[in-house]
């Protein structure tokens, strides 16, 4: 799903992180995550816009984006 | 059959053929009818058309295509979500919203949840229209479903995940 909504936005940069990885520990502390799956869409000067559950399929997740585009 | 088809099969028989045409006339003129629903079915878009539609990004189309089904076959989950995505990429918020209720309303234990993380988004966005921050002030929320201020546009998407 993340990867099929990925080819939808050339302009915005996707990561995919397992927050079993040492290096993300430090950012999902950063973004406060407490749940998985979360995603946290970011600006250009790194500020957060949203931060939550995505929805589970392309289309969904593809208007969530466009909703800060 | 095809409709015409169904005409030509009614060739032979002129006072049928007469019969149908007022009928058909006549649900055009009294769309309470009874029996406009059926006809209504019958001159719905097809359900994959609308679907394409949507994905192709012709929102407009798709959401017209959708607005047909549904009154073809009201209270289906599925036709409202999407007529819900059409509203929300079309940016008719209000109307987004309502589709997305309708969906939750329905308890369909696939779709309510889309639905509710829908109306959430919707809900984060409008209060975050006319605010004055700048995209510098932009800050996080902390609950899950929790949407902010969207007055930057989006560069960067992470998603966090674990293997379990």
């Amino acid at each position: 799903m993340f990867g099929a909504t990925k080819s939808k936005f050339s302009d915005i940069r996707f990561e995919e992180l397992n927050v079993d990885d040492g290096a993300t520990k430090e950012l999902s502390a950063k973004y406060g995550v407490s749940g998985i799956p979360c995603v946290v869409f970011l600006d250009g000067s790194g500020n957060v816009l949203f931060k939550g559950g995505p929805s589970r399929d392309v289309d969904g997740f593809t208007a969530q984006i466009q909703q800060y585009r | 059959m095809h409709p015409t088809s169904k005409m030509r099969a009614l060739k032979g028989k002129p006072g049928l053929y007469i019969l149908l045409s007022l009928g058909i006339a006549l649900l055009q003129v009294c769309p309470g009818s009874p029996i406009s629903p059926i006809f209504s079915a019958w001159a719905a878009p097809s359900y994959s058309q609308a679907e394409s539609d949507y994905k192709s990004g012709k929102y407009a189309q798709a959401l017209a295509s959708f607005q047909a089904l549904n009154a073809a076959y009201p209270n289906n989950p599925l036709v409202h979500y999407y007529m819900a995505l059409c509203h929300q990429n079309l940016g008719h918020m209000g109307q987004a919203k309502a589709e997305y209720q309708i969906v939750i309303a329905s308890r369909q234990p696939q779709l309510a949840p889309k639905a509710a993380i829908g109306l959430a988004t919707i809900a984060g966005a409008r209060s975050g229209s006319g605010s004055p921050s700048s995209p510098s002030t932009a800050s996080s929320s902390d609950t899950n479903t929790g949407v902010k201020v969207a007055t930057a546009k989006v560069k960067k998407v992470l998603e966090f995940w674990a293997e379990w």
